[in-house]
């Protein structure tokens, strides 16, 4: 009887250490996507259509960096894991897509969310669901104005992008005399750009002869480089996007212009840097990144080298500089929670985030601000078109 | 054993379904549909409203392709239209939005004027080219006239609202969608068995025969593309409504190819044909998302990047499959189907 009864009880001290066990492991709160060994994230990229360059190297940033951080052992044992849709560029389907990663997929937080527009499409559905959400491709400013509270933006407003490379040619350039011009977009994104550069001319007080607005699809651009000659223009910002500044500089070429040149970041992507060579402009480019021209890219790039694919590879570009430190800045939210990873949890540390180094691939990416925009320093290339390549000209420098 | 085709009078010609028992089968099939919501969450009831608002201007497309004869590659056009129309009449002059809804297709179903004025003397390759242009001239419209469209920015959508309770959410818009489907149904039905439809079948099987019988082509044919936008138009206002953000990226030449595909798929001329059809191709991702996840993460993950571009592969050959082995479509396999089913075991 004795022996049953101390049988008994042992087997109850078990069942309730077992309990205990259980209900702690409960008790270490995790959210939805995230298991014992796993955290699920999700991205929408443009993988196909018009934007696919750069949707694939976003997509290729973000895998390099599960990769790296799974190599390295996970995040508090956990596997990072990443779930890829493709929106085609068209802001319908991201809708659907996030709605899939949201509602289907059940991802525990969002790092990749495509284009200006396309984010615009999706975020009732991020402000609905609270999910973390880092947006490190198309720093739209109305993705913060009104600030979302699980939407963190990497990246300054566009106007710097008009701002940086003016500021350069007259600074540096011997271009206080010069006869200033923008080509720009008729649109939101070419009048931040254009904003950016009135300041700058205003600022240094140097002649705008020319601010021609072109609408978004151009493809001739004979009219307005003709316009640019009549007025006399010897340094010129274009806010225009791959094939559009090469056909701009291939006129201005034709037309026996040489002026400075200054565009927005996009410029520096591989295939608009080949497009652009024959033309012999060397083009200045801002960007908030290291891109695989930049020495701090091209060490990421023999990482990359070892972890991705030769398709993924093959893709790098800024963009994959941006799904990286999008990943690596979401992931440093989840290491601080600790064990227990909650949404709630990771969007305060988030909000939290001050000076966090990228190891150079940017500068300090900081949201403790009303925003939570890091808005970040710029550093400044050019380009050569003998070797189709890019050469830095200033350091990552906030303006 | 019942016939499908011995009519002995003028009523059970233009009956709206061929038997009393189309009904049941049609309101049981409806009450499935609508208890989606019980085991579908967010995504899954988006995917089923994106197919009911697009079913809306399969419809219409198949009106004037199907039934009539005339070929478009215009209704993206239509549908851009539409979701703009929504979006101004309700943002910038306060518009009731269910009011929008019908006033888009107004809208829409006037602008098909522009294209339906050249119909009456293009045919063939030569209208589906004109149609095509009408879909390049709206978008650049679109993108130059940005004081009333905001151009290339794009437009916020006011959400509808019904008795004042505004529908935001996936659930209460997969009902509105889902009863604005089977209104349009009902009135697609309706136009068949009326002299317009007959009309339209003989315009599509012999036009100058048909005018010989005293059809005036142009008024039908006019009346054809303007019915076939108005449909569209209001699936565009809806499209608006769900997305709740539109710019021209979202209606792009593509659509008008996979608007054709659906009726080529779903079998022309039919209306149960262009609603299947329409359910194949918008599941067609999800049936390949679906394969590749059986395949595994990583195959999934290495597919991604390739899902549309292997739709677009997908579209070609299931439309070459059909053409070649079903060109009835799948209302032809249905047809054939039930035709076995009910003819058993004499049917060959």
């Amino acid at each position: 009887m004795r022996n049953s009864i101390r049988r008994w009880a042992t087997g109850l001290k078990k069942t309730s250490v077992i309990a205990l066990s259980i209900g702690a492991g409960f008790a270490s709160a995790q959210d939805v996507g995230v298991t014992a060994t796993e955290i699920l994230l999700g991205e929408v990229q443009p993988m196909s259509g018009p934007a696919s360059l750069i949707g694939k190297a976003g997509a290729a940033g973000s895998k390099l960096a599960i990769a790296e951080i799974n190599a390295n052992g996970g995040i508090n044992g956990r596997r990072l894991r990443a779930i890829y849709e493709d929106d085609g560029y068209v802001p319908a389907r991201s809708v659907s897509a996030v709605k899939k990663l949201i509602d289907s997929d059940k991802v525990f937080a969002l790092t990749g969310t495509t284009g200006s527009s396309h984010m615009v499409a999706m975020l009732p559905t991020i402000e609905e669901a609270k999910i973390p959400t880092i947006v490190h491709m198309a720093p739209n400013p109305a993705v913060v104005n009104p600030r979302r509270p699980t939407v963190f933006m990497i990246g300054p407003d566009y106007d710097y992008a008009g701002y940086v490379p003016i500021n350069h040619m007259i600074e540096k350039m011997g271009q206080k005399g010069g006869k200033f011009g923008i080509l720009y977009q008729d649109d939101d994104f070419g009048k931040a750009l254009l904003a950016g550069y009135v300041k700058a001319v205003k600022q240094h007080g140097v002649a705008s002869v020319a601010e021609i607005p072109f609408k978004r699809g151009a493809k001739d651009f004979s009219a307005e480089v003709l316009t640019l000659k009549e007025k006399g223009v010897t340094a010129l910002y274009l806010g225009t996007l791959t094939t559009e500044s090469a056909a701009v500089m291939g006129e201005l070429k034709r037309l026996g212009m040489k002026p400075v040149i200054g565009t927005l970041w996009a410029g520096q992507l591989p295939a608009a840097v080949k497009l652009a060579a024959p033309s012999g402009f060397e083009y200045l480019i801002p960007d908030y990144y290291a891109s695989n021209y930049d020495p701090t890219g091209i060490k990421l790039m023999e990482v990359a080298k070892k972890f991705l694919s030769a398709d993924d590879y093959d893709n790098f570009n800024r963009y994959t500089v941006s799904g990286y430190v999008g990943t690596i800045v979401l992931a440093e939210g989840i290491r601080r929670c600790g064990a227990a990873v909650t949404r709630t949890c990771v969007v305060a540390e988030l909000n939290k985030l001050n000076n966090f180094s990228t190891g150079g691939l940017t500068g300090p990416v900081s949201f403790n601000n009303p925003k939570a925009q890091a808005v970040l320093p710029i550093k400044l290339f050019q380009t050569d078109p003998k070797n189709a390549s890019v050469k830095s000209v200033t350091d990552f420098i906030a303006y | 054993m019942r016939t499908q085709t011995y009519k002995t009078n003028y009523a059970e010609l233009v009956a709206l379904t061929p038997h009393a028992s189309n009904w049941a089968w049609a309101l049981m099939g409806l009450l499935i549909v609508a208890c989606a919501p019980l085991i579908l969450g967010s995504h899954g009831l988006n995917i089923l409203s994106v197919i009911f608002v697009m079913a809306i201007g399969i419809l219409g497309l198949n009106l004037l392709t199907g039934v009539t004869g005339l070929i478009s590659l215009g209704h993206a056009g239509f549908l851009l239209i539409g979701a703009y129309s929504q979006a101004i009449l309700t943002t910038d002059y306060h518009f009731p939005a269910w009011l929008a809804i019908f006033a888009s297709g107004l809208v829409a179903a006037l602008a098909s004027l522009v294209v339906g004025i050249p119909s009456l003397r293009l045919k063939g390759l030569y209208l589906a080219i004109t149609t095509l242009a009408f879909t390049f001239i709206v978008r650049h419209i679109v993108l130059f006239a940005e004081n009333i469209t905001r151009g290339s920015e794009g437009m916020a959508v006011e959400p509808l609202k019904i008795l004042g309770y505004a529908i935001k959410s996936d659930m209460p818009f997969f009902y509105v969608a889902l009863i604005m489907l089977v209104f349009f149904i009902l009135i697609t039905l309706n136009i068949m068995r009326s002299r317009i439809g007959r009309a339209w079948l003989a315009v599509r099987d012999h036009d100058i025969a048909a005018r010989a019988m005293g059809i005036n082509l142009m008024r039908y044919k006019l009346l054809a593309f303007m019915v076939s936008a108005f449909y569209t138009g209001v699936a565009g206002s809806l499209v608006a409504l769900q997305t709740r953000y539109i710019n021209v990226d979202t209606f792009s030449i593509l659509i008008s190819i996979e608007a054709l595909a659906m009726i080529i798929v779903g079998g022309m001329g039919r209306v149960h044909g262009a609603l299947l059809g329409t359910v194949l191709i918008l599941l067609l991702p999800e049936l390949l998302n679906f394969s590749f996840s059986i395949a595994g993460d990583r195959f999934t993950t290495l597919m991604a990047d390739r899902i549309y571009e292997i739709k677009g592969l997908m579209y070609g050959v299931v439309i070459l499959l059909f053409l070649r082995l079903e060109p009835e479509g799948l209302a032809g396999i249905w047809r054939k189907a039930k035709r076995f089913w009910v003819h058993w075991p004499l049917s060959q």
